[in-house]
């Protein structure tokens, strides 16, 4: 539970990274995350994130909406 | 993987797929993907259970909303929150009246997050920042799902 919560509050901070550009602090916390990403089976959405699929605006939106869903 | 918005393929797929010209089912799945709001329903009253089943395609019991806070629209569902504000700015309703958010539905919590909700000067956050309008949004959310 403590992992969701966390791993939840560092996507906002990545998301929010994501908008405004700011991609080696987010790809700091990303890496850092990956583990954690991994043991809760999230791997695909991690994999979409850190590969900025579909640009990085849509890279934000999936880290706020993966945020939301682990809240 | 789809196009990024900004890309010039990005830009050139609304055109495309609104001439008729083009078989779709000859058209890329990832050019086509760039239509991603076919999961987003437009309400205006009640929320149907018909509706909901769709609005929950993309992320299941969390569903993304987008709300009118003049004319109490909204649109629920939808990969993306420009998904849900596009079938409202098509149906008539102003950009700076529509906020985005969502909803989780096992725990009936709404969140007030969208990148749609980033406005200079007015609201520099991703996050509805203004409690009044957090409050009507909350409050249409609550008469659509009968909350």
């Amino acid at each position: 539970m403590n992992d969701r919560l966390n791993l939840s509050a560092d996507l906002m901070r990545i998301g929010e990274w994501l908008y405004k550009g700011e991609n080696e602090l987010a790809d700091q916390f990303l890496s850092s995350n990956k583990a954690i990403a991994r043991r809760l089976k999230l791997d695909e959405w991690w994999q979409k994130i850190q590969g900025r699929e579909g640009g990085q605006k849509r890279a934000a939106e999936r880290a706020l909406t993966l945020a939301a869903i682990l809240a | 993987m789809c196009w990024d918005q900004d890309s010039d393929l990005g830009r050139l797929a609304p055109l495309v797929l609104q001439t008729n010209v083009f078989d779709r089912s000859t058209i890329p799945a990832k050019f086509l993907c760039y239509y991603s709001n076919m999961s987003a329903v437009l309400i205006r009253d009640k929320i149907t259970t018909t509706d909901l089943v769709k609005a929950k395609e993309d992320y299941g019991d969390y569903i993304k909303v987008v709300v009118n806070v003049e004319t109490k629209a909204m649109a629920i569902g939808g990969q993306w929150h420009a998904d849900g504000e596009k079938l409202l700015l098509d149906e008539g309703s102003q950009q700076s009246n529509l906020w985005g958010g969502g909803i989780k539905l096992t725990t009936k919590t709404i969140d007030y997050t969208a990148l749609i909700n980033i406005r200079a000067q007015v609201n520099p956050s991703h996050v509805i920042m203004d409690a009044k309008i957090r409050a009507v949004f909350d409050q249409i959310i609550k008469d659509k799902f009968n909350l």
